[in-house]
């Protein structure tokens, strides 16, 4: 947070530059800003919602704050952004749909499968559907439709820490292990930030490339052209 | 404890998933772990699938569902009315391919690893019925 | 139900499966898959994320088969990413463990080219 206060002019600039239109300056600030989001989610986290969920609203959150912050206020960006955050995910809530419980279902298989290795290895024997399903303190019925529900989006901040920029590429891309690797991190450093962030999210975060289209504000024609070239430069590298 | 149930529709892919998900529900009134309700359904999957793929192929028809136990015995009984299988030993060698016709050796291999006991009876166009039978230990 | 995705990350196609994969679901992959392959000359290994598959039977396991072939003709190989218990018994079944690895991230696939 502090490296933001201190390079408030640079920011005031880029969001000067996100709001003229500059595709760069703006998934900059996104990126800049996801841990930001991180920590707003988390104060919404024990209410049964998803955390993915959460997070998408917020991010839309932070691009609406990034377009509409006016410049002519003294107010730091992150004081503007932060309620913007919070309204997005508050309005996402009010409007949450029954496409929730599928999501729902899902967090239970995989509480599911944690119980059963966990009820093995008391009883020494697996588990029958009833045990768990008492255990996990829900119907049998439940418990095998969530045996069959789909998993629900996953999530950025899984690999976006709360680090440092610099730090986080470190986090985001395994220890290269060999000179493959070590050429693969040197060649995403030489890219834009905007062009790095498409292959994080699409590489390593694994978005589809209509999610990273909607987190960046972009159409999904963009991005599918911008990764093509991004990927074709990176090979050139490699 | 025992009871039953039948289920018919058409012999159509999309009713593959329905049909593992309902006879896992079933079976789930057993005291039976996820494994094993994992076994059934990969039984019913393929079943149903053989009766889609070889049964049916350009024709249409239906499949019935039988599915009963009595204690812990589970018995499942998948039938379609189709083509039939004219090679009965053949279709039994388990193939590596996509071809329909290895595919199907496959498909019943994998019944045969997930279930206890397996009969197949087939008459060519009259169809083609399987009896699977798992017995699930008690706790 | 399936979703998924396929990509391109270098010399491998990484297809991200999610739900399952039976007979009514695979063509969809398969087609996916073998346009992905055709349009890549230089793709030649198979990466399949399967954490949040839940379910395949030998449907699934031919499409994977049919293109594990086409991958061996350009000298690739298979893997599967974070196959739980109940996929890889019957992945296992099939004889799958005989020709791919198994791993724990795309990116120890991607090490293992």
């Amino acid at each position: 947070m502090a490296r933001h206060e201190t390079n408030s002019v640079a920011i005031r600039e880029l969001i000067r530059l996100a709001q003229a239109g500059d595709m760069n300056a703006r998934t900059k600030l996104v990126e800049d800003n996801l841990p930001l989001v991180a920590s707003v989610v988390r104060r919404f986290l024990n209410r049964g919602y998803d955390y993915d969920d959460l997070f998408q609203a917020g991010a839309l959150g932070l691009l609406k704050a990034i377009l509409g912050f006016d410049l002519s206020f003294d107010v730091q960006f992150s004081t503007y952004a932060v309620p913007m955050i919070i309204g997005e995910i508050k309005r996402w809530m009010r409007e949450d749909t029954p496409l929730h419980i599928s999501r729902s279902l899902r967090e239970l298989a995989a509480r599911a499968t944690a119980a059963q290795d966990e009820l093995s290895q008391s009883r020494g024997r697996k588990p029958t559907v009833q045990e768990l399903a008492e255990y996990l303190e829900v119907s049998v019925e439940e418990l095998v439709s969530a045996m069959e529900a789909l998993s629900p989006v996953r999530s950025l901040s899984e690999h976006i820490g709360e680090d440092d920029d610099e730090a986080r590429l470190e986090n985001i891309i395994p220890a290269p292990a060999n000179e493959e690797g070590l050429a693969l991190r040197r060649a995403l450093k030489s890219l834009e930030p905007a062009e790095r962030a498409i292959i994080i999210l699409r590489y390593f975060a694994e978005k589809s490339q209509a999610e990273v289209a909607e987190l960046l504000g972009v159409s999904q024609a963009q991005v599918s052209r911008l990764e093509k070239r991004i990927v074709a430069e990176l090979r050139h590298h490699l | 404890m025992k009871n039953w149930i039948k289920l018919e529709f058409p012999g159509t892919s999309v009713n593959v998933g329905f049909a593992r998900a309902a006879i896992a529900h079933f079976a789930a009134q057993l005291e039976i772990t996820l494994d094993e309700l994992e076994d059934i359904k990969v039984a019913v999957s393929e079943a149903v699938s053989n009766c889609v793929v070889h049964g049916y192929r350009e024709k249409s028809g239906n499949v019935v569902i039988e599915a009963s136990y009595e204690g812990q015995r589970l018995e499942i009984v998948v039938e379609d009315f189709g083509h039939g299988i004219p090679d009965i030993d053949a279709a039994q060698e388990t193939g590596y391919t996509t071809l329909p016709e290895e595919r199907m050796g496959l498909g019943l291999t994998f019944m045969r690893e997930c279930m206890d006991e397996l009969y197949l009876y087939s008459r060519v166009d009259e169809g083609t019925k399987v009896v699977m039978v798992k017995n699930i230990p008690p706790r | 139900m399936v979703r998924f995705s396929v990509k391109v990350v270098g010399q491998a196609l990484v297809a991200t499966l999610d739900g399952d994969l039976d007979l009514h679901t695979c063509p969809q992959l398969k087609d996916a898959l073998t346009e992905a392959f055709e349009q890549n000359s230089q793709a030649k290994h198979l990466v399949f994320d399967v954490r949040h598959l839940t379910f395949i039977d030998s449907s699934g396991l031919g499409v994977i088969l049919g293109r594990y072939r086409a991958a061996q003709e350009r000298g690739g190989k298979l893997f599967f990413v974070k196959a739980d218990p109940r996929i890889q018994r019957v992945l296992r079944l099939s004889g799958m463990h005989r020709i791919a690895e198994f791993v724990d991230s795309t990116a120890e696939a991607l090490d293992r080219v």
